[in-house]
């Protein structure tokens, strides 16, 4: 500070660039802690989504160990009853595993083919006008709350099956597989035209000059190409599926309060 | 001979062009399915829940009377859960946008870290909604011994929709053009003061889009809500931070699994998902509003 007010008295004619720069620095200390301080302060909060996870992982592995002080792992993976509340409760994963891998085949067996196609349609046959107005449309499916399909998939989906298929019990898992189904078909869709659409347009066309059909041209040369994107997206709608709550949670609490 | 080829060719080529017609039709119409579903669910929830909404409905107290249950204490939850959500997750989402797409980037070691951050995030994204309500249930509600009040709730919430937000906000920052903050650099302006002034103002019509695509998504959330044990019935109005609430999507659960003992309930709960879904609706719309009116292209 007190060279460069110094130097200043000195030479106060002509006009020195880096005196300027050197007063201007000092001038805007104020500025300069700001600059230094705003990297730590964003840092700080950039850090708060891995303490998330930190989170999420201690809150999973503590319960667990808790969990499996009381109950040994061996009768929870291979228990085959699961009745936490009963006199003698018993803590078998096997009904849960198997309600789960149940409900998301379901799920994968109808959004699958439907949201392949319907990706089919939209990045191959459909003008652009037409894409325009119909992929809003069928991204308002994957925005509404699970919990709407949940009331959706046991108000009307069970009594719709029960009536054709009276056997069937009201905690059944094909209503919420069916209706999780749905619920995943425009992640789907929309991942893997995603895929097809960066399929470029060169090999697409070369296959038309050959004289083959729109069909032949999308079996045989687009899907090949954006396997890996369709195989992704169907991945990605598996784990959604894997891991929604509601649909299920809701149908099936609602029929052991029934019976 | 000739002929007969041809003729055979022109009927192996038509029968081709069929196949491929017959196809698009299938295509289209496994597109129209989830349309057809969409439009199933709104009419049959709007003929069961509209009959039962009126001002009574919406401004009245719980009930365990089907006639006099109203959703006031659903409504005010979860205006009060976004008044938690909304600040938490503008703050922490932009600024971590900001981090990573315009701090983080330079020199070896910080791009290491964001692309740490970055597949941490990603990977947060596809954590099932059920297990941040563990962990709201574990810090939120027990460590920190909130209890199950709104603060509790909307923080959940918040961290839930969180990688939605930093997602957008890192792209509507990456959409505004280098010139603009080079050309703020070249005035002498700092890189905060660039960001703050230039920046931030040019990527805030995408970052707000995304705010309220986050807000939608944790307005209709009812996973996390159960395991925090939010109730549902006779509690007073929320006032507060501090105060135990209901939210809308947890009012539907409710009603939903109790229309099994009240069949009423099922109706109520149809009404519900009306309001909520205009709800859901409105936002997008002020979405879509904002992002075809204020967002310029450059």
């Amino acid at each position: 500070m007190a060279t460069n007010s110094n130097s200043n008295g000195k030479a106060n004619n002509a006009v020195n660039v880096s005196q300027l720069i050197a007063q201007n620095k000092n001038k805007k200390s104020f500025n300069n802690y700001i600059e230094k301080l705003v990297p730590t302060f964003l840092f700080l909060i950039a850090s708060i989504t891995v303490l998330t996870t930190i989170g999420i992982l201690y809150t999973l592995i503590s319960e667990a160990v808790h969990f499996f002080m009381e109950v040994p792992i061996w009768e929870f993976f291979t228990g085959t009853e699961l009745k936490p509340l009963s006199q003698d409760p018993q803590f078998g994963i096997l009904p849960l595993l198997n309600g789960t891998i149940f409900s998301s085949l379901i799920a994968i067996l109808v959004a699958g083919p439907i949201g392949l196609m319907s990706a089919i349609y939209l990045s191959e046959y459909a003008s652009d006008r037409v894409r325009r107005i119909l992929k809003p449309l069928l991204e308002i499916l994957a925005g509404i709350p699970t919990i709407v399909y949940g009331f959706f998939a046991f108000t009307f989906v069970t009594p719709i099956i029960r009536a054709v298929w009276p056997s069937v019990d009201a905690t059944n898992i094909l209503s919420p597989g069916l209706v999780m189904g749905v619920m995943i078909i425009p992640m789907i869709a929309s991942l893997s035209e995603d895929a097809m659409n960066s399929v470029p347009n060169g090999i697409r066309e070369g296959s038309l000059a050959m004289g083959t059909t729109k069909l032949e041209t999308t079996f045989k040369v687009v899907i090949p190409a954006a396997f890996s994107g369709i195989m992704a997206s169907f991945v990605l709608g598996i784990s959604r599926a894997i891991g929604e709550t509601m649909i299920v949670n809701d149908s099936i609490y609602r029929g052991s309060i029934r019976r | 001979m000739e002929s007969m080829e041809t003729i055979h060719e022109n009927n192996r080529m038509q029968s081709r062009v069929r196949k491929n017609n017959i196809w698009k039709s299938i295509f289209f119409l496994s597109t129209l399915f989830g349309l057809v579903v969409l439009a199933v669910l709104i009419i049959r929830v709007v003929f069961q829940g509209a009959a039962w909404i009126d001002m009574d409905f919406i401004t009245g107290r719980q009930s365990t009377s089907a006639d006099r249950a109203g959703i006031m204490g659903a409504i005010l939850g979860t205006l009060w859960v976004m008044v938690v959500v909304i600040p938490v997750t503008l703050i922490i989402g932009v600024g971590t946008a900001i981090y990573l797409e315009l701090y983080a980037k330079g020199g070896k070691k910080g791009s290491r870290f964001s692309s740490m951050i970055e597949t941490n995030i990603a990977n947060l994204a596809g954590v099932p909604s059920i297990v941040y309500g563990l962990l709201g249930l574990t810090v939120f509600v027990r460590l920190v011994d909130l209890g199950n009040v709104v603060l509790a709730g909307g923080l959940t919430l918040a961290l839930l929709v969180l990688p939605i937000l930093i997602v957008s906000s890192q792209e509507a920052i990456r959409a505004v053009p280098g010139y603009l903050a080079e050309a703020s650099y070249g005035m002498g302006a700092t890189k905060w003061q660039t960001i703050r002034r230039i920046i931030l103002p040019a990527a805030l019509p995408s970052i707000l889009t995304g705010a309220i695509l986050a807000l939608s998504r944790a307005i209709g959330e009812t996973a996390p809500l159960t395991v925090l044990g939010i109730p549902a019935l006779l509690i007073p109005f929320p006032e507060g931070l501090f105060d135990t609430f209901t939210a809308m999507p947890m009012q539907i659960y409710y009603w939903t699994i109790d229309s099994a003992l009240v069949a009423e309930y099922a109706n109520l709960a149809a009404a519900t998902i009306i309001i909520l879904l205009l709800i859901l609706f409105l936002l997008n719309s002020v979405a879509v509003f904002i992002r075809n009116k204020f967002q310029q292209r450059y």
